[in-house]
C-alpha cells in the first residue's frame, strides 16, 4: 500500500513537473519571438512548410467536408421539411468547429509530426548541442519560428478551410441536389455572424500555438536514439490532438 | 600508423619548420629563404608551409609530416617545462546521470595554448566532462572556470558569450543535415558576426581548402564519407577562430590511414594557430604523440595528468592495461 501511494505521488509529481516544463518552454518560446535578432528568412521558411506545403490536404479535406455536411443535412433536414437551411448548417458547422479542428489536426498530421521528428533527430545527432556551443539559443533560432509560423499559418489556413468548405456545400447542396443558389447563400448571409468568424479566428490561433508548442516540445526533448524520435512524434501527434479538442470544448462552451 | 618521428634526444628549444627541412635535407636553405621573402612580400602573409606547397617545392604530404616532427620535438620539450597557465579548471566537480556517478569530485587543469587528450574507457565520462567545459552540461557540485569566469555564476546571456570562445567538433560530427558543406561551415559565422558575404565566402573557400575540402562545397551531409564529415566538421570549428577547440572523438569510426590524416590535420591546425585544443581520444597509444597533455579519466575520477611523455611511462597498471589495450588487469571488460 506504501508502496503503491509513494509510486502514485512520484508518478503526480512527475506530471506536475513536466507540466511546468512545459510552460516554461512555452514562455522562453515565446520571449524568443519578440526579442532580436530577427531571422525573417528562417520565418518564411517556416511559414512555407507549414502553411503553403499544408494548403492541399486542407483545400482537399474541406471540399469533403463541406460537400458530406451538404449531403448529411440536406437528407436530415429535408425530413422536416428544413433543407432551405442547409446553407447556415453547412456554414456554421464549418466556420465555428469543423474549419479550426479540422485544419488543426490536419497540420498536426502533416508538420506537427515533421517537427517533432526533425528536432528529434537534431537532438539525438547533438546538432541541438551543436547550436548551443557556437552560442546560438536553440530555442529562438529552432522553435521559435514554429511557434510564429504556426500562429500565422493556421487563422490563414483555416479561412482557406472554411471558404472551401461552404463552396464543397454549394456545390452538392446546389449543383448535385438543385436547390435555389439564392436559398443557400442568402440563408448563410442571414445566419453567419461576425461572432462565428471571430470564434474561428481565436480557436485557429490558439489551436497554431498548441500545435507547435507540443510538437516542438516534444521534438526538442527527445532522447534514446531512433525510437525515441518514433515516440516523440507519435506523442507529439497523439498530445496535440487530444490538446486541441479539449482547448475547443472550453473555448466554444465560454464563447458561445 | 607514423607519428611524429626523429626526435633528437638533446633537443632543447623545438625547431622552426624551415630548419627541420633543411635538416631532413629535404629542402635546401635558398628554397626557404625564397618562400621566406615571398611571405614578406604579401598583404595577408601565407604560412611558409603554405608556399612551399604552392611553389612546388613541398607535397602537402610531405608538409604535414614535416609539421608532425616538428610537433614532436615541441611535446618533447613541453616535458621539461613548467606547466603553463589554465585555459579551463575543474574544482570538485560530480555530477551523476540516470543514478550513476558520471563525474566524481573531478580537479583538472587544461593547460592554455597546448593540445590536450582525455583518454580512459567508454563510459568513464570523457565526453560528459567536454560538455561541462562549455556549459552544455551543469556540475552537480563543484566548479567549472573557463579563464576566470566561473560557469555556474554566469547569466545565460554570458554563458553565450563565454561560448563564443570555444568551437566543438563532436563525435558524430552533428553537421545541419539541410545545408551543404558550405553553409555548414559559413553558419557559424553568417549568425555570429558582421561580415559581409564575401568575406564569408573567402573564409569558408580557405578553411575548407586547409582540410582539404576544396572542391566539396555544394555536397550535402549524406553525401560525405565518415572522414569528410570530420573534416567540414574540424572546418566549422576553425572558421570562427576561436581560442578554445574541443574534439570530441575525432578519428571514431575512421579507417587508420584517414585517422592518421586527421590527427596531421589537427597539429598542422594547431602549430599554424596555437588555439588550446582538448581532444578525447581512443586512438591508443597513437594519440600520444600527438598531444602535449594527457588525461586519463576513470570510473568519473582522474586517475592520472602531466606530459604525454610521463604519462606513457606511468607504472599506474590501468593506465598500462589501457594503452596495451590488455585483456587481463584492473579493468574489468565484462
Amino acid at each position: 500500500m506504501t508502496l503503491m501511494l509513494r509510486n502514485l505521488g512520484r508518478d503526480s509529481l512527475q506530471r506536475f513537473w513536466r507540466m511546468g516544463h512545459m510552460f516554461l518552454f512555452l514562455l522562453v518560446s515565446i520571449f524568443g519571438i519578440v526579442r532580436p535578432p530577427y531571422r525573417l528568412r528562417n520565418l518564411f521558411k517556416q511559414i512555407v512548410f507549414i502553411g503553403i506545403r499544408s494548403l492541399f490536404v486542407i483545400v482537399l479535406t474541406a471540399a469533403f467536408t463541406g460537400m458530406v455536411l451538404a449531403l448529411q443535412g440536406y437528407y436530415v433536414l429535408s425530413r422536416f421539411g428544413s433543407e432551405g437551411m442547409v446553407g447556415p448548417m453547412v456554414a456554421l458547422a464549418i466556420v465555428q468547429e469543423l474549419g479550426p479542428v479540422l485544419t488543426a489536426l490536419m497540420v498536426t498530421g502533416r508538420a506537427g509530426s515533421a517537427m517533432a521528428g526533425e528536432l528529434g533527430v537534431m537532438r539525438i545527432k547533438e546538432q541541438i548541442d551543436a547550436l548551443e556551443s557556437m552560442g546560438i539559443n536553440p530555442l529562438k533560432y529552432l522553435v521559435a519560428p514554429r511557434v510564429e509560423a504556426s500562429l500565422v499559418s493556421l487563422p490563414v489556413l483555416t479561412a482557406i478551410f472554411n471558404v472551401v468548405g461552404i463552396l464543397g456545400g454549394y456545390l452538392v447542396a446546389v449543383q448535385l441536389l438543385g436547390m435555389s443558389s439564392g436559398t443557400y447563400w442568402g440563408g448563410i448571409e442571414a445566419k453567419l455572424a461576425a461572432k462565428d468568424i471571430t470564434i474561428s479566428v481565436i480557436k485557429s490561433v490558439s489551436f497554431g500555438l498548441i500545435v507547435a508548442w507540443v510538437c516542438t516540445y516534444m521534438g526538442y526533448f527527445t532522447t534514446r536514439g531512433a525510437e525515441g524520435v518514433g515516440r516523440s512524434i507519435t506523442q507529439a501527434v497523439v498530445l496535440s490532438s487530444v490538446l486541441v479538442l479539449i482547448w475547443d470544448y472550453f473555448i466554444t462552451s465560454i464563447m458561445l | 600508423m607514423s607519428g611524429p618521428t626523429h626526435i633528437p634526444d638533446s633537443v632543447a628549444l623545438p625547431r622552426l619548420l624551415g630548419e627541420v627541412l633543411v635538416g631532413s635535407g629535404r629542402l635546401t636553405g635558398d628554397q626557404i629563404a625564397a618562400a621566406l621573402a615571398e611571405q614578406t612580400r604579401q598583404t595577408e602573409p601565407d604560412l611558409i608551409g603554405e608556399i612551399l606547397v604552392r611553389q612546388g617545392a613541398l607535397t602537402p604530404a610531405e608538409l604535414m609530416t614535416a609539421l608532425a616532427t616538428r610537433f614532436g620535438e615541441e611535446r618533447a620539450h613541453y616535458a621539461t617545462q613548467p606547466p603553463p597557465a589554465t585555459a579551463i579548471r575543474f574544482e570538485g566537480v560530480e555530477k551523476s546521470l540516470d543514478g550513476r556517478k558520471v563525474l566524481d569530485r573531478v580537479d583538472l587543469e587544461i593547460p592554455e595554448g597546448k593540445i590536450t587528450a582525455i583518454i580512459g574507457v567508454s563510459g568513464g565520462g570523457k565526453s560528459v566532462s567536454l560538455k561541462h567545459m562549455i556549459g552544455l552540461m551543469a556540475p552537480d557540485r563543484g566548479r567549472v572556470i573557463v579563464g576566470d569566469r566561473e560557469l555556474g555564476r554566469l547569466s545565460r546571456k554570458e554563458l553565450l558569450r563565454v561560448r563564443e570562445r570555444f568551437s566543438m567538433l563532436f563525435q558524430g560530427s552533428a553537421l545541419f543535415d539541410s545545408m551543404n558543406v558550405f553553409d555548414n561551415v559559413a553558419f557559424p559565422l553568417r549568425e555570429k558576426t558582421r561580415l559581409d558575404p564575401a568575406t564569408i565566402a573567402r573564409l569558408v573557400r580557405k578553411t575548407l581548402g586547409q582540410v582539404g575540402l576544396s572542391g566539396a562545397n555544394d555536397k550535402f551531409p549524406d553525401e560525405l564519407s565518415g572522414g569528410m564529415m570530420k573534416r567540414v566538421a574540424l572546418a566549422r570549428a576553425l572558421v570562427t577562430q576561436p581560442e578554445i577547440i574541443l574534439l570530441d572523438e575525432p578519428t571514431a569510426g575512421l579507417d587508420p590511414i584517414i585517422e592518421n590524416a586527421i590527427h596531421h590535420l589537427i597539429c598542422d591546425t594547431y602549430l599554424r594557430t596555437r588555439y588550446t585544443m582538448v581532444i578525447i581520444s581512443h586512438a591508443i597509444p597513437h594519440i600520444f604523440n600527438w598531444c602535449h597533455h594527457v588525461l586519463v579519466l576513470h570510473e568519473g575520477k582522474i586517475l592520472a595528468s602531466g606530459p604525454a611523455v610521463v604519462v606513457m611511462q606511468s607504472p599506474d597498471p590501468v593506465i598500462q592495461q589501457f594503452i596495451h589495450g590488455s585483456l587481463t588487469g584492473p579493468i574489468k571488460i565484462v
